[in-house]
């Protein structure tokens, strides 16, 4: 019973370090979603206010309600990924809907002490949503997965019992079923691994990842306004992360050959993270006329602890070499998944913001739509990493992922633009665009995000309903595995999405 | 399929009962009014307001007043209300008409904004104050902390020093009398978490806030004095923190054991994202089309000759490989290796001294398994 125990111990406390830049970027690089009439306006809602968004990006936006207010924004999402890898296209298409954004504004439109009026906001927001199904292939007669495998265990000296049973989530498994195996010298000492992928006949090598989950904000705001000139207003946020990702990763022989020990191997990952945190948003908005606003906003790093979880599986046909074998970490380990525990802080963000609002000439004071702008400073280099254990080594792994992060990624600018024109005194009309730019450092890689949206208001004194339609292209690379010493290979990614979004809204 | 057709149905329900309660709860007040709805983005005039003084304005406005006439309303009331206050207190009042930047009186409030602070020593950023009690009390601390004495300076605090780290935003519900929440960093008692730009976490452990040079903030509003910078408080000192606690901010450098998967992202800048031509006349596949690809990393090539009595495949061919160097270190240098497979499931000795506690970090994991499991399965014989 005791041995029990101390298995069921050791297996569930097993520490996993994988880490990769990509955790940072992929809570850092996305173009937020919000309300349908945020969205509508390319998310340009810096220094407007009087919505829901407001907690979300500028809570001094906050201020500027004077009626209490409930919003629903469900959302349809329709994404269509185009991969070109190594001259070969793939495509495919998926889609997903949610609730999107929930809230309610708490406003208190008398005036009490130095306030004109305030308000208390309570959301729940998805500003990033993960789930996609990313497949592409492709012929490759350069480089295989498993030389990934060669590196790490040559790099790390490993011999033959370090390669069986120490690297459990990759080259453990590769080893096992000799996907890799020792490379002999002439006196038949190892002098390194060798993989048994004859890789200038060429792979047809396939990868196929559905992941799912998202990035929720639940924020508590609030605002105030000072004479209908100067608005404050601060939120707090707590992140909430639930990402998987389901991976499928095979090379297969591309010359049929029966005889040249190798047909191909799959491997199936499984990784999932969840995490929640904590952060802070405080912005301003100041009117110096009526016609005129300018707003800034500062987003504090979010500091989120995530708990991970990884499995691994590997079959692979070496033909008349060793078969066909198949091992996974769950053997290895007892059956438990590997875990880590750590602690990331999400780049501080920075928004510049103004409005104009524009009205007829004889009518200077009854605004018939404004035109807004956004500009958001974020560094993704400056994503950091935290172990929560305080070991020596585990600091180092780390601080060189933080090292790596700081060389792999930028600041940058990103830009939105919105603009509204009221059609008579319910109806109005939206559109907007933004642009974000690529967050590597290496200008090889090309990564970008454009928006452009539009969408209709309808508005009464008790209840109003927004439609909003998103249409957002990204750019980006995507790769499969990464090598030390030779060139990379890596897909490029279209990503082409379409946001249908509706905002029904209360007010009281 | 079925699935997505339940899927598209509750969609379609969901949609149509948005779709109802809007419109059906939405008629009464279409009828009952076709002024322009409010839309507090825009403006919207305060409840008060609309209560105590503009009732009869209002029920002109029921009766047919134009959507420009009631927000003209508005603004002439502003007025009101500002010549209201100059007659009860000229000299209070009077600074706003002269503060230039607020020419237009219909805003009855005022608004200082200076350079107040001046530079606090080695605190953090200053920032950005607001006192809504004592009156230009006034924000300018720094490192750290929310300006204690008044009104709680807002926003600032450790956002100095290098790591930019923040501090919190302060509002102080005790002395400021403000509703709502309010977040005080330096006491910590209100908000609660008090890392925030206070002790602990942010602006606190190294690297973030930490030290710096201070600057005591600027800014200030001041709704009783207003339009100018309160004399009794211009400068809070910020107090900042010193990196002699709390967990240090270690140099990033590159361990060895380190992944090798996660040093491929920093290391490796070049790209191949097209095939070699491939010469197979011969029935050799070597790489025939790029020089270069040969001469820089043919080496990580391993020919594999093997005996087939099928002529119509290739009998030779290129596999990866990776040696160990000599000194221990990786080396992707070429051994000229004819064959060299290992029919051993046994530990074979090691040209260089391997070591059995490697690996744990199996592309970027930790990952030596907690039960020793199968030895390897014998090869094909």
């Amino acid at each position: 019973m005791k041995k029990l125990f101390f298995l069921i111990l050791m297996g569930s406390s097993l520490t996993v370090y994988a880490q990769e830049p990509e955790d940072g970027l992929r809570l850092s690089w996305f173009a937020p979603n919000g309300t349908a009439r945020s969205n509508a306006l390319g998310g340009a809602m810096g220094s407007l206010g009087g919505d829901l968004s407001s907690n979300h990006i500028n809570p001094a936006g906050l201020g500027f309600y004077k009626s209490s207010e409930l919003l629903l924004t469900p959302k349809y999402l329709v994404q269509t990924n185009n991969f070109t890898y190594r001259g070969t296209s793939s495509s495919n298409t998926n889609s997903r809907s949610n609730f999107g954004s929930v809230g309610m504004v708490f406003a208190d439109g008398q005036k009490r002490n130095n306030w004109t009026s305030t308000a208390f906001s309570v959301s729940y927001n998805q500003i990033a949503n993960y789930n996609n199904h990313s497949s592409f292939g492709g012929k490759n007669n350069f480089s295989s997965l498993s030389e990934k495998y060669l590196e790490e265990l040559v790099g790390d000296q490993a011999d033959t019992s370090a390669a069986l049973s120490n690297y459990i989530f990759g080259s453990s498994l590769a080893f096992r079923t000799y996907l890799v195996d020792t490379s002999l010298d002439a006196r038949g000492n190892v002098n390194g691994y060798q993989s048994l992928v004859p890789i200038t006949t060429g792979i047809n090598q396939s990868y196929d990842a559905i992941t799912t989950g998202s990035y929720d904000e639940l924020a508590f705001g609030w605002g105030g306004n000072m004479e209908d000139k100067l608005y404050l207003g601060a939120s707090l946020v707590l992140p909430m992360i639930n990402y998987t990702k389901s991976l499928t990763y095979s090379e297969a022989d591309a010359s049929s050959n029966p005889n040249n020990d190798f047909a191909g191997f799959v491997l199936d990952e499984f990784f999932s993270s969840r995490g929640w945190g904590l952060g802070a948003k405080l912005g301003i908005i100041y009117k110096p006329e009526a016609f005129l606003r300018v707003g800034f906003t500062l987003h504090t790093p979010q500091v989120i602890s995530f708990r991970d979880q990884m499995s691994a599986s590997m079959t692979t046909n070496t033909e008349k070499y060793a078969g066909t074998l198949s091992a996974s970490s769950g053997e290895l380990n007892n059956g438990y998944r590997g875990t880590r525990e750590y602690t990331i802080a999400t780049p501080t963000k920075a928004i510049l913001s103004t409005s104009y609002f524009f009205a007829a000439p004889g009518k200077p004071t009854q605004p018939l739509g404004f035109i807004s702008a956004d500009l958001e400073f974020v560094n993704y280099a400056a994503t950091r990493f935290y172990s929560n254990d305080y070991d020596k080594a585990t600091s180092d792994y780390y601080n060189l992922i933080n090292d790596v992060v700081k060389a792999s990624y930028k600041n940058n600018i990103n830009f939105k633009l919105g603009s509204e024109i009221k059609l008579n005194g319910n109806w109005m009309v939206r559109g907007g665009t933004a642009y974000y730019g690529s967050p590597y450092k290496d200008e090889t890689l090309k990564a970008s995000r454009m928006v452009l949206s539009g969408g209709i208001g309808y508005r009464t004194n008790r209840n109003f309903i927004d439609f909003t339609i998103v249409s957002s292209s990204t750019k980006d690379a995507v790769f499969p595995y990464r090598l030390n010493d030779k060139p990379n290979t890596y897909a490029s990614l279209t990503a082409n999405q379409l946001l249908f979004n509706i905002g029904y809204g209360i007010r009281f | 399929m079925k699935t997505q057709k339940t899927n598209t149905y509750l969609r379609l329900i969901a949609i149509g009962i948005v779709a109802f309660s809007f419109f059906g709860t939405s008629c009464t007040s279409l009828q009952q009014s076709t002024a322009v709805a409010t839309d507090d983005l825009y403006y919207t005039p305060n409840k008060k307001v609309v209560s105590a003084e503009r009732l009869a304005a209002i029920e002109k406005e029921e009766n047919g007043m134009a959507p420009e006439e009631e927000y003209q309303e508005y603004q002439n009331y502003q007025d009101d209300r500002f010549l209201r206050l100059k007659v009860a207190n000229r000299n209070r009042w009077s600074a706003i008409d002269d503060f230039g930047y607020w020419n237009n009186p219909r805003f009855n409030m005022g608004f200082g904004l200076g350079w107040g602070g001046g530079f606090g020593g080695w605190g953090g950023w200053g920032g950005w104050g607001f006192d809504p009690f004592w009156g230009g009390g006034f924000g300018g601390w720094g490192g750290g902390f929310g300006g204690w004495g008044g009104g709680f300076g807002g926003w600032a605090g450790g956002f100095g020093g290098w790591g930019g780290g923040l501090g919190g935003w302060g509002f102080d519900p005790f002395w400021g009398g403000l509703g709502g929440w309010g977040y005080d960093p330096f006491w910590g008692g209100f908000g609660g978490w008090g890392g925030w730009g206070g002790w602990g976490g942010w602006g606190g452990w190294g690297g973030w806030g930490g030290w710096g040079g201070g600057f005591g903030g600027w800014g200030g509003w001041n709704p009783y004095f207003a339009g100018y910078w309160n004399p009794y408080m211009p400068i809070y000192y910020g107090g900042g923190f010193v990196n002699n606690g709390g967990r240090p901010f270690q140099s990033p450098t590159a361990v060895r054991s380190s992944p090798s998967a996660i040093n491929a992202y920093r290391n490796n800048r070049g790209y191949n994202n097209s095939n070699n031509s491939v010469n197979t006349t011969t029935g050799n596949t070597r790489y025939t089309g790029n020089p270069t690809l040969n001469s820089n990393f043919g080496n990580l090539m391993k020919r594999v000759v093997t005996n087939n009595s099928n002529t119509n495949y290739a009998n030779s061919y290129d596999r990866p490989a990776r040696y160990f160097s000599n000194n221990n270190n990786y080396n992707g240098g070429n051994q000229n290796q004819t064959n060299s497979t290992n029919n051993s499931n046994n530990r074979a000795s090691f040209q260089s001294n391997g070591n059995s506690n490697a690996g744990g970090r199996s592309g970027g994991f930790n990952s030596a398994g907690s039960s020793a499991g199968s030895p390897r399965a014998s090869r094909i014989p």
